[in-house]
C-alpha cells in the first residue's frame, strides 16, 4: 500500500488548502482514491468517506480505537502512541503487529520522524512561551502551509 | 481578520523578550513584521525561527522534506500524526 506513494503530486501539500486546524484533515480534500488506494479494498469506510474533516481529526484524538482510521491506520497510531510516551520500552517486538497489516520500514521510519519532530516542536513552543492561535488563525496558517509548505523564502 | 487592519489586540509576550525582540534579516523576520502590519495575531513560532535563521532554515526544510515530500505515508497522514503527538503532549500545535 506503501507503493501508490508514487503519487507525489498531492504530497505537495497544496489540495488541503481547505483544510482545517493542522491541515490534517485531507482526506477528503485530497484525493480519495490515493489514501485509499490498495488496502483500502478491505475497509474503504474511513479513506474515501469525506466526512467534517476537523470531526475527523478530532475523533482521532478523542479516541483512536473509534476513530474513522482503518485498522492499518490505527496500528500505525497505536504504535506512535508508544512512540511519544514509552520509546524507552519500544523493542524490535513493537515492528510486529506493524509488519502485520502492511506497512513497512520506510513508512515506520516516517511516523517515527513525524512523532519526534512534533516533540522537538512541542517542547520548542511550550517553553519558550509561544501562544497558541486562535482556531481562525489556525486554519489560516494550515492553509498557508498546505500552500507554500513549510520553508519560508 | 483583513478587515480589522488595527491590531487593538496585542499577542501576550513570549517568555523569552531577548529572542521576541531580536529577530535576525531573513524570511521569518520578514513576515512577522509583514504580519504584525496586517493584524494582532501571527504565528509566535516565527520568532523562534528568525532568532538563529542559519539554524532554523535547516529545520523547516527537514520539516518540510519529512511532512510534505513523497513518502509512503500520505502527507495527511502525517499532519494527523502531527497532530496526535500534540494532543497528547497536550500541545495546542
Amino acid at each position: 500500500m506503501e507503493k501508490e506513494s508514487a503519487a507525489p503530486k498531492e504530497s505537495a501539500a497544496p489540495k488541503e488548502s481547505a483544510a482545517p486546524k493542522e491541515s490534517a484533515a485531507p482526506k477528503e480534500s485530497a484525493a480519495p482514491d490515493e489514501s485509499a488506494a490498495p488496502e483500502e479494498s478491505t475497509k474503504p469506510k474511513e479513506s474515501t468517506a469525506p466526512v467534517d474533516a476537523e470531526a475527523f481529526v478530532a475523533g482521532v484524538i478523542r479516541d483512536l480505537e473509534t476513530s474513522g482510521l482503518s485498522e492499518k491506520e490505527k496500528a500505525l497510531f497505536r504504535f506512535v502512541d508508544r512512540v511519544n510516551r514509552h520509546s524507552p520500552e519500544i523493542t524490535a517486538a513493537d515492528m510486529q503487529p506493524l509488519y502485520a497489516v502492511g506497512w513497512d520500514d520506510d513508512a515506520i521510519y516516517y511516523a517515527i520522524t513525524v512523532c519526534a519532530l512534533f516533540n522537538f516542536y512541542n517542547r520548542w513552543v511550550d517553553a519558550s512561551g509561544v501562544h497558541a492561535l486562535s482556531d481562525d488563525m489556525h486554519r489560516v496558517g494550515a492553509k498557508r502551509s498546505a500552500n507554500i509548505g513549510y520553508v519560508r523564502k | 481578520m483583513s478587515d480589522n487592519p488595527k491590531p487593538e489586540v496585542k499577542m501576550e509576550p513570549m517568555f523569552l523578550p531577548g529572542v521576541e525582540n531580536n529577530p535576525q534579516p531573513g524570511p521569518y523576520a520578514d513576515a512577522v513584521r509583514m504580519m504584525q502590519a496586517a493584524g494582532p495575531e501571527y504565528p509566535q513560532i516565527w520568532h523562534m525561527f528568525a532568532f538563529k535563521p542559519e539554524a532554523t532554515s535547516h529545520l523547516a526544510r527537514f520539516t518540510q522534506e519529512i511532512m510534505r515530500e513523497p513518502a509512503p505515508l500520505r502527507p495527511w497522514l502525517r499532519e494527523l500524526i502531527a497532530a496526535f503527538t500534540s494532543a497528547r503532549n497536550h500541545c495546542p500545535f
